[in-house]
Parts: structure tokens; C-alpha cells; sequence
């Protein structure tokens, strides 16, 4: 098996010259349908989520486009997006480098390959019940958590079904060792399992008392960005990090309070979003308090893997994965500066308000977890599928494409909530003012997300091309791919 | 540390702590907080929404109203939401404890609607029932430069025979012989937008105590502090 690898791995050979101790096939061979099919299925979620919110930020400028037909409102259309991006791509994504680090750093196979292929094809089917019922007019109203009531159990269900697989791992480890990405990713699906079933029981199922609604809601933003997402890309990141410079994580004995610490502020910071909101000023305080606490862990975690990634930056030519990881890198520090930042300064409350703190939570999810799974997913598919990447043109569009349409999305969406966060304050200038100071900053967003889109068409092309060509030459080495047709 | 066992405690006691200090220690002290009634007209504050409000509430959270749209007066303090003409006053915490489903919005991209039942004309047009059906079905037609979309299709559009229908839109434009009637569902929405109001001003919140009349915390003596300043 592991000649098959050794000579295609194109275009950073180091990747595989890291000395490992597992047996690659044996893990490997396991872990190759789950994560076809879950890579296919997140560049399918990714491609359709950019394109509607690229729609849905143009509506924003143009009120008129598409506000004939109710299904494609700015209303619906604005959390479909959302939705698709994290539900469908996030996680979907987030499930396949848990997959591929859990198994190899136990060096155990998933206990059943063929089963967590149908929690896959069962969680992208709620996925997309779920969206249709947006579409529909069944949202929840509350935001990130938009998927109705009648699809909640089977999201649970699938997340908890594929979530045991990967926990099970744990149990059948052939060392003794759980790694600080283990950790990470470990947690964040204990973290994310609780968190959904408090919030979709305490919001959807039996409300709790007025604005009680507003804190479970804003911990649960920070519950799926930090401790679910956030772990998941961190995880991954100390994993991948050490993996493709072939250098050992600095100051790991550093790393696990900054994984407690992680923790246990990301609990508390969430409610910082509600620091203009009807809820008890303690809770705002908390918030505030938590923000800046919470800058323990991200310089710890920065420390770790920054100093890691400039030490073996000389790596970084030819390798994509490493690319994208050390931008993921980067780009957890950025956020989370950004993030206590914003808990800052007298008037701090206002700027939750408007199109600043969506910036801070685009950059990171699409930022910072973006770029770090699919470093991931440039190292993993290819062992995953048994060749090199197809094209490695496409693998430069893409890199091109994903940072300059973050740069222009980030810019637009930044600068918009910056002119809002002033504006709004003045009461001399009225709404309609503020619309047309931000108008252009709006379209600069908007075309952010196209040039995303057209950056993401790139890497679907080349999975398509990447997975589809083993099926017909190489059915030799490949047993039958039942999981390609799951993707169809 | 290696022993799995010992790691799953730590961390389900994390995620336990805020869950506790954040989400349940609320939910047991807003249990405290009553609706108040007032002496002047013996109504308990806030109103509970009239049953056709309730049904234009489902309209507002379907049709995504609240992506662009706050539902919070922020405290003058911090915000020029009063001199807005937003609200006589900031949102306090009894303000939502009967709403079902609370709907505070996260983006300002059009004014807060927290009080859009009780808005005083800017430009000498009240925001009447009629001035919600023209906005809604053409915002630019009393909202120039609006970047609103139009909800048109909450109207229909028919051939007047015999009479006009009583509630028919008022427009300059309309067609000959056509009339423009608003549909249940734009009914039921400009319902609950007029029913949109937070008149009264407890006592309480302002004045001295925050959460409970019988309790006095530090939020209360921090939002009591806020309120008179």
C-alpha cells in the first residue's frame, strides 16, 4: 500500500517522508470510503452555500433582485446560505479531518467503515431537508440555528451515530498517547453534542423565558464557532501543522492548558454579542471579562503553531495543504484578536449590531477553519483516493482564489460595519444615508463571495477529476467505490 | 494525562460551568420577573399579542424580517437609538418575558422595529396601517432610497368589480379597474408590526430595582445607574 502512495503524492513529497509509525494501509484502506464520500459532499455544500450568499449579498445592495418569488427572499435566502455553509460544508468538512487524524494519530481503523457512510448520507439528508424548510418558511428565526424543529433529531441522531465511530477509535488505539489534536477534536464533539441538544431543547422544543433566549442563542454562536468548529480546526491544525513541516510542535508542554483554558473561556464568551441587548448588565460583564481572559489560550495555541509553521516555513513551496494550513494558522490569531478587540471601548455594544461582528465570525469560519480543513483535505484525499491531485493548475486557482476572495470579503464586510458602527451613532444620519455610505463596501462583499465561488469551482473540479479517474483506470487497486455513487 | 475517563470529566465540567453560570442561573432568576400591573388602566405589562399579531409574528420570522431588522432599544448611553425616534426608552428584560419566540435581530440594516407601532410621524405621515401596506409592497414608493426588498407577493392583484375592496392599497399608479388587496398573511404582519410597542415604563426598571421587585441586585442598581443618567 504504501508504494502507491510514495511516489504520488504530488506536489509536496515531504508530506508522506515524515516518519510514522502506523500502519498506513490497514488505517487507510478503512478510512477510504467515509472520506470520499465526505469530502465530495462538503465541496458540493461549499459551491452551493458561496453561490447563495454571492445572491443574497447582492440583494442586499439591490433590494429588487429576486424579491418577486417568496422561496428566494433575502430573508430565506440569507440563512439557506448560511446553513448550507455550516451544516452542509462545516461540517461535513470538520468530519472528515476528525476522521483522518483520529485514526492515525491511534492508529486504528473506524470500527465500521460502511456504517458511518450511511450517517454521512443521512446527516447531508437532514442537511438538505433542512434547507428545502428554510426555503419553505419553516425557519426557526434563530440565527445559525435556522434548520426547523422536525429535522433537529436526525441531525442529532447522525452527528451522535458518526461522532461514536470516531470516539471508538479512542478504544481501540495502539498507543498509549492521546495526542493534543486528539483532544481537540475529541472535545469538540462531546462540546458540540451538548450544545445543540441544550440549545435546540432550551430554544426550539420548550423556550425558555424571554431574552433567556437571546444567551442560550448567543451560547450557542460561540458553541459551534469555538468549541465545535474552532477545536475541530485547531485539532487538526496541531496535527497537520508538525506533520507537513516535519517539525515537532514548540513549547508542547505549553499546549494542553491551552486546551483547558480553550475551554473553559469559550463557554463565556458568547455572550459578549449581546453587549446591546435587553439582558442583565452582569451577564454583558462577564462577557467583556471573558473576551479578554480568552486571550490565555489564543496565545498559547498561537505560540504553539505559529513559531511551528515559521520554523519550517522553507517547507511551504510546492506544498498546497501546508499553504492553506499556515494561513488557517494565521488567521486563528487574526480572529481572535479581533474578537477581544471588539469587547472593547465604550460604545463596543453597537458594533454587534451591524456588519463588523459578522466580519469577525466570516473570518473565522471561513477563514480560519476554512483554510485549516482544507489544508487538510489536500493532504488526506489523496491517500484517501490512492493518487496524486489531478491538476495542479487548479490547485494554484484555488489558493489564488480563496485568499483574495477572504481579502475582499473580509475588507468589504469589515469596512461596512466599521461605516455602520459610526453612523448608526449619529442620529443626524438617517438609514437610508448609512445604506448608500455602504453600498459600495456591500458590493466589494459581494464580490468576495463570487470570487470564492469561482475559487471553490476550481477544487470541486479537481476532486471530481482527482476521484472520478480512479473509478474507471484503476479498478485494479481500488476495490468497487459504493460511496461514488452515494455522491452522484 | 492519557486516562480518557478522567478527560471527558474535565471536559463535559467545562462546557457545565457556563451552561450553569450563564444559561441556567438566568432562566431561574428572569422566573422571577412578572408582568407588571399597572394602577392607571389595570393591565398586566407587556401585553400579551391579540391572536392575529401572534399569527403576523410567524409571518415576520418566516419571511427573515429580523436579518435586517433589530427588535431592541439600546440604551442611550451607548446608542442614539432613542434620539432616533426609535422608542421613548431602552428595551428591558420584562419587555420579551411573554414573547414565545424572541426575536432581537443581530443586523441594523433597516431601522429597529421595537417600537414601530408607536412611531411618531417623521414627515407628517403616521406609519398607519395603510402607510405598512404601500411600504411593504413598494418601499421606495414612501421610503425613497430604500434598499428593502418588496414583499408584493403578500398582495394580490384583481379586477375591481363593483365595489373597491375597503382595505385595497392606495396607489397613485394602480391600474385602471385594478385594485391591490392585501393577503392574510400581509394582514397578520402589519398586525404585529402595529402591535410593536413598548409604551410603558415600569416602575422599577425605572427607578431603582432591576430584576425582582422583592430583590435588589447589582445589575439592577448598574441599570437603575444607566437609566437616570
Amino acid at each position: 500500500m504504501a508504494s502507491a502512495f510514495s511516489s504520488d503524492v504530488s506536489p509536496a513529497k515531504q508530506e508522506v517522508s515524515v516518519a510514522d509509525f502506523e500502519d498506513f494501509g490497514v488505517v487507510d484502506r478503512a478510512l477510504r470510503f467515509p472520506l470520499r464520500a465526505l469530502v465530495a459532499w462538503s465541496a458540493v455544500w461549499l459551491l452551493l452555500g458561496l453561490l447563495l450568499e454571492a445572491l443574497a449579498s447582492y440583494q442586499s445592495t439591490h433590494g429588487s433582485f429576486l424579491s418577486a418569488c417568496p422561496y428566494v427572499s433575502f430573508g430565506r435566502l440569507y440563512p439557506a446560505a448560511t446553513n448550507a455553509l455550516i451544516y452542509g460544508w462545516g461540517f461535513n468538512a470538520a468530519f472528515a479531518v476528525s476522521y483522518w487524524v483520529l485514526a492515525r494519530l491511534a492508529g486504528a481503523k473506524p470500527v465500521s467503515a460502511l456504517s458511518s457512510v450511511v450517517a454521512v448520507l443521512f446527516w447531508n439528508l437532514s442537511v438538505l431537508v433542512g434547507i428545502g424548510g428554510i426555503i419553505h418558511g419553516d425557519s426557526t428565526g434563530i440565527e445559525w440555528l435556522e434548520i426547523p424543529g422536525y429535522v433537529a433529531p436526525a441531525l442529532w441522531i447522525s452527528f451522535i451515530a458518526l461522532g461514536t465511530h470516531l470516539v471508538l477509535t479512542l478504544r481501540h488505539r495502539a498507543f498509549v498517547q492521546i495526542f493534543i489534536g486528539q483532544w481537540y477534536i475529541i472535545a469538540g464533539f462531546f462540546w458540540f453534542a451538548w450544545v445543540f441538544s441544550i440549545s435546540e431543547l432550551m430554544l426550539v422544543f420548550y423556550p425558555v423565558r424571554g431574552t433567556v433566549q437571546a444567551i442560550v442563542s448567543a451560547w450557542y454562536v460561540q458553541g459551534l464557532f469555538g468549541l465545535w468548529f474552532g477545536s475541530i480546526a485547531i485539532g487538526a491544525l496541531y496535527y497537520f501543522i508538525p506533520k507537513l513541516t516535519g517539525r515537532t510542535i514548540r513549547y508542547y508542554t505549553l499546549a494542553i492548558i491551552g486546551f483547558w483554558s480553550y475551554g473553559i473561556f469559550n463557554g463565556w464568551i458568547g455572550v459578549q454579542r449581546l453587549a446591546a441587548s435587553p439582558v442583565p448588565v452582569w451577564v454583558q460583564t462577564i462577557g467583556f471579562a471573558a473576551s479578554i481572559l480568552a486571550l490565555a489560550p489564543l496565545a498559547v495555541i498561537s505560540l504553539n503553531l505559529l513559531t511551528t509553521v515559521f520554523k519550517g516555513f522553507s517547507e511551504i513551496k510546492g506544498s498546497a495543504a501546508l499553504k492553506f494550513v499556515a494561513i488557517g494558522a494565521i488567521l486563528y490569531t487574526i480572529s481572535g484578536l479581533q474578537f477581544a478587540c471588539s469587547a472593547l471601548g465604550e460604545k463596543s455594544g453597537i458594533a454587534q449590531l451591524t456588519f463588523e461582528a459578522r466580519s469577525q465570525i466570516e473570518l473565522g469560519f471561513l477563514g480560519f477553519f476554512t483554510f485549516s480543513v482544507l489544508g487538510g483535505i489536500y493532504y488526506l484525499l489523496p491517500r484517501a483516493a490512492g493518487r496524486a491531485w489531478r491538476s495542479s493548475g487548479l490547485i494554484t486557482l484555488h489558493w489564488l482564489g480563496s485568499v483574495l476572495g477572504l481579502v475582499l470579503l473580509y475588507v468589504g464586510t469589515l469596512l461596512a460595519g466599521t461605516t455602520q458602527s459610526v453612523e448608526l451613532a449619529d442620529a443626524s444620519i438617517n438609514l437610508t444615508q448609512i445604506f448608500e455610505h455602504i453600498s459600495g463596501f456591500l458590493t466589494l462583499r459581494t464580490a468576495g463571495f463570487g470570487v470564492l465561488f469561482l475559487a471553490q469551482l476550481a477544487f470541486a473540479l479537481n476532486i471530481a477529476r482527482t476521484l472520478i479517474v480512479i473509478r474507471s483506470s484503476e479498478v485494479s487497486i481500488q476495490p468497487s467505490t459504493p460511496a461514488l455513487e452515494v455522491l452522484s | 494525562m492519557n486516562r480518557i475517563a478522567v478527560m471527558l470529566l474535565g471536559i463535559f465540567a467545562v462546557l457545565a460551568l457556563s451552561w450553569t453560570g450563564l444559561v441556567l442561573s438566568n432562566q431561574r432568576s428572569y422566573g422571577a420577573l412578572q408582568p407588571f400591573i399597572s394602577k392607571d388602566d389595570n393591565k398586566a405589562y407587556p401585553e400579551q399579542l391579540p391572536g392575529i399579531a401572534a399569527q403576523g409574528k410567524q409571518v415576520y420570522q418566516d419571511l427573515g424580517c429580523a436579518y435586517c431588522h433589530t427588535q431592541e432599544v439600546v440604551p442611550a448611553t451607548i446608542s442614539a437609538d432613542v434620539k432616533r425616534g426609535w422608542g421613548e426608552r431602552q428595551s428591558y428584560v420584562r419587555d420579551y418575558i411573554r414573547e414565545d419566540r424572541v426575536l432581537l435581530g443581530s443586523l441594523r440594516l433597516g431601522p429597529d422595529l421595537r417600537n414601530i407601532g408607536s412611531r411618531k410621524p417623521v414627515t407628517g405621515r403616521a406609519y398607519d396601517e395603510a402607510w405598512h401596506y404601500r411600504h411593504l409592497y413598494d418601499p421606495t414608493s414612501v421610503s425613497p432610497g430604500s434598499n428593502m426588498p418588496s414583499y408584493a407577493f403578500l398582495f394580490e392583484t384583481r379586477k375591481i368589480v363593483g365595489e373597491r375592496s375597503p382595505n385595497a392599497v392606495a396607489f397613485a399608479n394602480a391600474k385602471e379597474g385594478f385594485e391591490v388587496v392585501p393577503s392574510a398573511r400581509a394582514e397578520s404582519l402589519v398586525a404585529y408590526l402595529l402591535s410593536l410597542k413598548n409604551a410603558y415604563n415600569y416602575p422599577e426598571e425605572a427607578g431603582k430595582v432591576y430584576v425582582a421587585p422583592k430583590k435588589e441586585g447589582k445589575e439592577g442598581a448598574d441599570a437603575a445607574k444607566k437609566e437616570t443618567k
